[in-house]
């Protein structure tokens, strides 16, 4: 009897090794790889490792043969990836969204505020999106799938989870890790896009920063008009703007220290956990091992170059008008993406590698939290004027 | 690479997205310089 089991338990290891051989079993053997790149990713090489790496394993998770981590079990129950990207991502889009009041509760806009023309760039560093979505459908892709892979360029992986989501494109699982990916690779991008389209006499170009005081009454007040604004222009950023605008105001009344802390800290913590293993429910090989996901990956990378571009020259455009001595180093421009605190940091290093006495960390400071209200707004007017220009 | 409707639709909202980005974050420029001027704290108006 004991001996019968003991070779039942081998022939289904048998059953397991022979999958991966047989039909399109090696896309598993490849996406198991695919997961193990990206904890190598996120622990050797430090690149978002708290999302890359639940992503990892969770691609592994889902990827086994036969794995009870995902599909229906006989009695009706749901695998507990499966269940929690049902739950949490598709039918409320409930994890990024909390994630939002954590990512809200952790922004000091101070800099923003204090030298409100930042909030340009933040809108002009957008602009990579948009072209993006014109260049996949040049090469064929559905309207709505390229707005969905459009707003890789949002360097926002919530936005991009959820408006890709929304949108119900099958390139949900690429999208997400091209999002996520290419946001630790801002200290490679941006520096390269930057160069291409500025002198070193440009990157030179001093900024002075004189900060005005900010009133507690501002920083209040600040994101109560903003989820307003935003909510009339573009209806469907009301929940984006609205949850990061929530967290802000919980960090800035000051009369609610233990919950901005536990969104800061805990809340935040709790969600990223389970939205990396959540998103690996959408990276089973069937669904990733295709050309279009390298296809959509590029088109990522073409959308966070552009973005950076758009934000340069937009700074440049302006200081056609600006005297000298008022001039934005155009570096500046290219931190309107929402990838922060990375943008900001990088153009304050590569400003410091052209001349070590030109410090533009606040002014960089400054785009790129205006670059966080940007994307979710471009995410909000995405999901408004797509349904529309779709005829739903 | 051919001119289809959906990249008519693309552009357009492009058109519409840039538009949009800049009309809310002007908007909220010219919200923040206001309170700036405005929204004074109790401690500092005295």
């Amino acid at each position: 009897m004991f001996t019968v089991e003991f070779l039942q338990h081998f022939s289904f290891l048998w059953d397991s090794l022979a999958f991966f051989v047989t039909g399109d079993g090696w896309k598993n053997l490849v996406m198991i790889a695919v997961g193990g790149l990206l904890i190598y990713l996120a622990l050797a090489k430090d690149f978002e490792p708290s999302l890359l790496m639940p992503m990892g394993l969770g691609a592994i998770l889902v990827n086994l043969p036969f794995s009870g981590a995902i599909g229906e079990a006989a009695d009706g129950s749901h695998g507990i990836i499966d269940w929690l990207f049902d739950v949490g991502i598709e039918a409320s889009e409930a994890l990024p969204l909390l994630l939002f009041i954590g990512i809200g509760a952790m922004i000091d806009f101070g800099p923003l505020l204090s030298n409100p023309k930042m909030f340009l760039f933040g809108g002009a560093a957008q602009f990579g999106i948009f072209l993006t979505v014109a260049v996949a459908t040049l090469l064929g892709y559905d309207f709505r799938d390229a707005a969905a892979i459009g707003v890789i360029g949002a360097a926002d992986g919530p936005t991009a989870i959820l408006v890709a989501n929304v949108l119900q494109t099958p390139y949900l699982s690429a999208i997400m890790v091209a999002a996520y990916s290419y946001m630790a690779l801002v200290p490679i991008i941006q520096p390269f896009a930057i160069k291409l389209v500025t002198t070193k006499k440009e990157r030179m170009i001093r900024m002075t920063y004189n900060p005005k005081s900010v009133s507690r009454l501002t920083r209040i007040l600040f994101p109560i008009v903003v989820t307003v604004i935003a909510g009339l222009i573009a209806p469907k950023s009301v929940s984006l703007v609205g949850f990061l605008m929530f967290g802000n105001l919980l960090r800035e009344c000051l009369k609610l220290d233990n919950l901005s802390q536990t969104a800061q800290t805990s809340l935040a913590n709790l969600i990223t956990i389970v939205l990396g293993l959540s998103i690996a429910s959408s990276m089973k090989a069937d669904k990733f091992v295709q050309w279009d996901t390298i296809i959509v990956m590029g088109l990522g990378l073409v959308a966070f170059v552009f973005d950076t571009i758009a934000g340069v020259l937009f700074a440049k455009f302006l200081n056609i008008f600006l005297p000298e001595g008022k001039k934005f180093n155009p570096m500046v421009g290219g931190a309107g993406i929402s990838a922060f605190p990375m943008s900001a940091r990088v153009i304050q290093k590569m400003a410091l590698k052209e001349d070590n006495q030109n410090h533009l960390l606040m002014h960089a400071v400054g785009a790129n939290v205006a670059g966080q209200i940007g994307s979710v707004v471009a995410g909000g007017i995405i999901l408004t004027v797509v349904p529309k220009l779709l005829g739903a | 690479m051919t001119m289809t409707p959906a990249t008519q639709s693309a552009l357009l909202l492009m058109l519409l997205g840039m538009v949009g980005i800049f009309a809310v974050m002007i908007l909220i420029m010219i919200a923040v310089n206001l309170l700036n001027k405005f929204a004074k704290d109790k401690k500092e108006e005295k």
